[in-house]
């Protein structure tokens, strides 16, 4: 074979090969469309504990009621905040319209000194989730269409293989909503779960970052049990650690309401819960 | 002395090449002298420093920034100066202050540590992509590890700059950056910047921004033609390069988008601590290139006008210079960076060393016109002045070396390397005079001509004397109730620091602060911190009312421009959530009746506590996208912080706003709050009382040290107190004439002080001539024309060097120095006239003690001072 056909051939070797390779690997979109509708039941309750820690090592917990439940054309969540007192019956609602219709979600928070439930905005979502370093953009459902996303390679964390994906806004809105210029995403490759994110601000300094630190498989779904940010910057972490979760309960449509706000969680909510069928 | 004197002729040859070898050592160190263009005048420990340091810590806002103001007359609420608003804040966002310079040098600082892997590790990558601001993390790291390591002060100073440098920009403040807090029609919530994007609707953005009480005077003018924009360093107060490289970086950013945007016609005025820095910078540069040529130039003439022999001008000027290499040489070597004050040193080296030369030479043509021969001439001269040079140069350097005991680290290092110069100049006078005269002294048969010719000025300085010992009580009867006056206006004398003011009226940095003190936020910027020494303890009905008490006192006070605390957002945050109602704009009160509509949609009316309402206003906030409040709260709600900035640059303003804070704060104050005050008017008064107190401390001491060494010199107590008096009376006629002339003590002209105490030479050298023609036999005021006719021409001519040198101040471009000029010519001037009168007119009392000595012979003086036996 002459040196000419021969490298041909290598090419057209190597070329085959990376097609049908790339026709194996999903790409980066698909694995965030994966990740946004992995399957985490129609409804969901858990208490959650958000740990605050300061720079000089104090730290603060908040514990609330995380409740979620999903609708023909958005997904709802209600918190609310059962201690310390000073956020004791402070309550949010997230209306998130799913992706495809291309709305803006909603927020609602209640103000129990003044007894008063007020929309908040949207547009810029960078503020800090009850003082801590989850914002309300990191809350969100994955919204895919909001960035560019880059496949640009896979590791291993904590024992599981996971694709790296980088994220770029789409829009100079979407900049200014999160105040993120890019988000690395290590991705579950098995189960889609977002194991690690990392949070560049318009500067695109790397600010900080989200871990996942456990993972637990509960009514047959693998959940994050133990999430924890760390603010690079700010010298200061916070942990979300979820317990008593149970997916697939029946949340009554009332609890994902504005008045379900004012109204509050009550005892029976939560024991009519604990003996409703799933 | 002779063994002295033999030694130095023996080795004259080798002498002058080790001077010059070591000369040549120390020009080639001047290569790494580096400039400090550092503004803080104290050291970041010292407690007006360190307040705002420590808040750092736990505030944003809080460090020194840069402002770039936009004008429009037509008004900035127009799509151009908008977008050119929103453009200037994206690209300040990403300035990044580190260079090439600096990847070098952390390079080369990296590779001192071969084997430390861990710093290594670090090293690998930061060094992977290039220094960028990403490296911040890595940076930190290998800063702690320095630290930690404890690495050479320098290396850990240096890492401690960079990890700012590459990620310098912390908070940002203007229309496209500050939070508003607004209610939308609907009654939504909204907490965003107001300027979010490119081509957003003027009068939308206008509607915004305007009766917002956080913005208005902020970050726009009443009259709505200037927008600031103001972006904060997080670079080290002392990396003064960084702030010059940030005032740089943002003037291209203005041009650069100037250039692109033909359209925007918008004025842009640049100020703020990058811009003074680099204004200093200009002046140090100008100063260091212009002022030595001047008083190199100067000294020269003079020395001319006044020996016009080739050794008369060569020695002096070879040995001022000789002490000016060195002493500079060696601030390169000991890392010392050329300031705002030493940059002045060549001028004060040049002049002040001189002396000791021009002495010499002086006495040296005295010997000659006497008669005696190169030689002889030169051991004569030198066991005459030997040791009048050691001591008035000892005294001197004592002046100095005291002037240290400063907090103003400026003043330190020129007191530190002045003593240096001196001794220096000591050293080589004493070497180089003598080896240079063995070999080369070839100025004889001019000499001999003219040596029976006295000089005008002696003759005319013991015509002067004569008569004034004539009319000695009724000069006395003048001069006393002169200086008594003169002695009640020293007390007056105004100390001040004036900042900006001191620059050129056409200076960009003075046309840009005055700009934007005129219609903005203002350029000095003064912080109150509130500390409840409690966690939450600030979200507190008394508390919040106290500092909307005290916005309210800080706003009405003069020069004092904007402002925001605790209560200016929870104000806001209640005006939002009662619908933007007029009346609600202010403190919740203890107990606040709310109205709501209850779950059937009915209203219902309650009372709630005051304290709860303000936490929830601010965990609102906070929840709302509110970022902002980091500026005035810090993370466990124990403290408050408390903003104003003023529109003046004068430190006695400053201070007056701090007395009458102080007053106001004693009334008003809750029992249980702490308060500190930060900023700059805290930073400035902290230098005006250093500059005080240093000039009471210093001035005391010298006066001691000096008049002991004069005592211990003249072996005579009252001749040391005569010596003092001389002093005192030159120091009170200096501080009357700066009170006449309005010229104010500050940081340039507190050096004076140093100089009148410590140029002792013309009592020195006057007084101990009198001695000695006293204890050989001459009456007091026959000793005193004597000595004014054999010192009294190198007295007028030190006079007159001193007076003129300092002139060459007069062509810096920075007033405190000009200041200084004149001052210290006019010190110099007054010092001599002084020295010259006060001697003259009351020496007789103190030289009282003095007797004749028995000598075996009988002995007389040569007109040249030298004693001639006669047995």
């Amino acid at each position: 074979m002459s040196p000419s056909l021969k490298r041909l051939c290598v090419t057209s070797c190597l070329l085959i090969s990376s097609v049908v390779h790339a026709e194996n690997a999903p790409n980066a979109e698909q694995i965030m469309q994966q990740a946004r509708d992995r399957h985490d039941g129609h409804s969901f309750i858990s208490q959650v504990s958000l740990i605050l820690h300061d720079k000089q090592g104090n730290s603060r917990v908040r514990d609330f009621t995380y409740l979620q439940k999903d609708y023909a054309d958005s997904d709802k969540f209600s918190m609310f905040f059962s201690s310390p007192s000073d956020v004791r019956n402070v309550a949010f609602h997230i209306e998130n319209p799913h992706e495809a219709l291309k709305q803006e979600d909603s927020q609602w928070m209640y103000l129990p000194i003044s007894r008063q439930t007020r929309r908040i905005s949207t547009t810029d979502k960078r503020g800090a989730f009850m003082g801590s370093d989850y914002t309300y953009a990191d809350l969100d459902k994955i919204r895919v269409n909001d960035y560019r996303q880059t496949l640009v390679g896979e590791e291993t964390l904590q024992g599981r293989d996971c694709y790296v994906i980088e994220r770029e806004p789409a829009s100079p809105a979407i900049l200014t909503k999160t105040g993120y210029n890019k988000l690395k995403v290590w991705i579950d490759k098995q189960n889609h779960l977002v194991m690690q994110q990392n949070f560049y601000d318009v500067k695109d300094v790397l600010i900080k970052q989200m871990r996942t630190k456990e993972v637990s498989t509960i009514d047959g779904i693998d959940s994050i049990t133990l999430s924890e940010t760390e603010h690079f910057i700010d010298g200061t972490r916070s942990e979300m650690r979820f317990t008593d979760l149970r997916y697939n309960v029946l949340l009554e449509d009332r609890l994902f309401t504005q008045s379900a706000l004012r109204r509050g969680l009550k005892a029976s909510d939560v024991s009519a819960l604990q003996t409703s069928a799933r | 002395m002779e063994r002295y004197l033999d030694f130095v002729e023996r080795y004259a040859k080798a002498l002058l090449l080790l001077l010059f070898a070591i000369t040549a050592y120390f020009t080639y160190a001047l290569g790494s002298l580096t400039s400090d263009t550092n503004p803080y005048l104290l050291k970041d420990t010292h407690p007006a420093r360190k307040t705002i340091i420590d808040l750092q810590q736990e505030f944003t806002g809080t460090f020194d920034s840069v402002m770039v103001s936009l004008h429009n007359p037509q008004g900035v609420f127009n799509r151009t100066s908008l977008n050119a608003l929103y453009a200037l804040s994206q690209a300040a966002r990403l300035v990044v202050l580190s260079n090439e310079q600096d990847a070098q040098q952390l390079a080369n600082l990296l590779a001192k540590h071969p084997a430390d892997q861990q710093a290594q590790q670090l090293f690998a990558d930061i060094q992977a992509e290039g220094l960028s601001q990403n490296d911040y993390r890595q940076l930190q790291a290998l800063r702690d590890h320095a630290h930690a390591q404890a690495w050479h002060p320098q290396d850990r100073q240096f890492l401690d700059f960079l990890t700012e440098r590459v990620n310098p920009i912390r908070e940002m403040a203007s229309m496209g950056d500050l939070e508003n807090i607004l209610l939308s029609q609907d009654g939504e919530i909204l907490i965003h910047k107001t300027l979010r994007a490119y081509d957003m609707n003027p009068a939308e953005v206008e509607s915004e921004i305007m009766n917002n009480e956080l913005m208005l005077n902020g970050v726009i003018s009443t009259d709505k033609t200037v927008a600031l924009l103001v972006a904060e360093l997080g670079t080290k107060q002392d990396d003064a390069q960084a702030q010059l490289r940030a005032y740089q970086i943002f003037r291209k950013i203005v041009a650069d988008y100037q250039a692109e945007h033909p359209e925007f016609t918008d004025e842009v005025f640049i100020a703020g601590m990058p811009i003074f820095i680099g204004a200093q910078q200009e002046i140090i540069d100008h100063d260091l290139a212009v002022l030595f040529p001047v008083v190199f130039l100067l000294i020269t003439a003079l020395l001319l006008v006044f020996f016009r022999k080739t050794l008369g001008v060569v020695l002096p000027l070879t040995n001022i210079m000789l002490c000016t290499l060195w002493t500079l040489g060696c601030m390169a070597l000991l890392d010392v960076p050329i300031d705002l004050l030493t940059s002045v040193l060549p001028v004060f080296l040049f002049t002040i060393c001189c002396s000791d030369a021009v002495h010499v030479m002086a006495e040296y043509y005295e010997q000659k016109k006497a008669g005696l021969n190169n030689r002889e001439a030169n051991r004569e001269t030198m066991r005459l002045m030997a040791m009048p040079v050691v001591l008035t140069t000892m005294t001197t350097i004592a002046t100095f070396v005291i002037s240290t005991m400063t907090n103003i680290v400026s003043i330190r290092n020129f007191g530190i390397f002045m003593s240096v110069g001196l001794a220096v100049a000591l050293l080589i006078s004493l070497i180089l005079i003598p080896a240079w005269i063995s070999l080369w002294g070839r100025d004889s048969k001019s000499q001999a001509a003219a040596a029976s010719k006295p000089s005008l000025i002696s003759v005319a300085l013991v015509s002067l004397c004569g008569r004034l010992i004539a009319r000695r009580k009724l000069a006395l009867l003048v001069l006393l109730p002169l200086m008594a006056v003169a002695t009640v206006l020293t007390f007056n004398v105004k100390i001040e620091d004036s900042g900006i003011a001191y620059f050129k009226e056409d200076s960009a940095i003075r046309i840009s602060d005055e700009f934007i003190n005129r219609h903005v936020a203002g350029t000095a910027p003064g912080w109150i911190a509130i500390d409840s020494k409690k966690p939450r303890g600030v979200l507190d009905v008394e508390v919040v009312a106290f500092i909307d008490k005290l916005d309210q006192f800080l706003r009405a006070q003069p020069d004092i421009s904007y402002g925001y605390s605790l209560a200016t957002y929870v104000k806001r945050m209640n005006l939002v959530l009662n619908d933007m109602q007029p009346a609600y704009l202010r403190v919740p009160g203890p107990r606040e009746t709310i109205r709501s509509r209850d779950d059937d949609g009915q209203i219902e009316q309650f009372e709630v506590d005051g304290n709860d309402l303000i936490a929830q206003h601010v965990m609102l906030f906070e929840n709302g996208g509110g970022s902002d409040l980091t500026n005035v709260l810090n993370a466990d709600y124990s403290k408050a912080l408390t903003l104003f900035t003023m529109t003046s640059s004068v430190a006695s303003d400053y201070q007056s706003l701090l007395d009458r804070l102080d007053v106001w704060l004693a009334e008003n104050k809750p029992a249980h709050l702490e308060i500190t005050h930060a900023g700059t008017p805290v930073i400035w008064t902290g230098v005006l009382q250093e500059i005080t107190r240093g000039q009471v401390l210093s001035f005391t001491l010298a006066m001691l040290v000096v008049g002991g060494m004069m005592m211990f010199w003249l072996r005579s107590v009252r001749l040391g107190l005569l010596g003092m008096l001389t002093l005192l009376c030159t120091s009170v006629s200096l501080y009357a004439g700066m009170y006449l002339f309005d010229i104010e003590l500050n940081i340039g002209t507190a050096l004076v002080t140093f100089l009148v105490v410590g140029v002792v030479d013309y009592a020195v050298h006057l007084l101990s001539r009198i001695k000695r023609y006293v204890e050989h036999g001459q009456a007091i005021d026959a000793a005193i024309l004597s000595a004014m006719h054999s010192v009294g021409r190198s007295t007028i001519v030190n006079v007159v060097i001193f007076s003129v040198g300092f002139l060459a101040l007069l062509f810096s471009d920075y007033k405190p120095i000009i200041d200084l000029g004149m001052l210290v010519a006019l010190a110099l001037l007054i010092s001599g006239i002084m020295t010259i009168l006060v001697i003259t007119l009351v020496a007789p009392w103190f030289f009282a003690a003095v007797r004749p000595l028995n000598a075996p012979n009988e002995v007389v003086l040569s007109p040249a001072g030298n004693l001639v036996s006669e047995g």
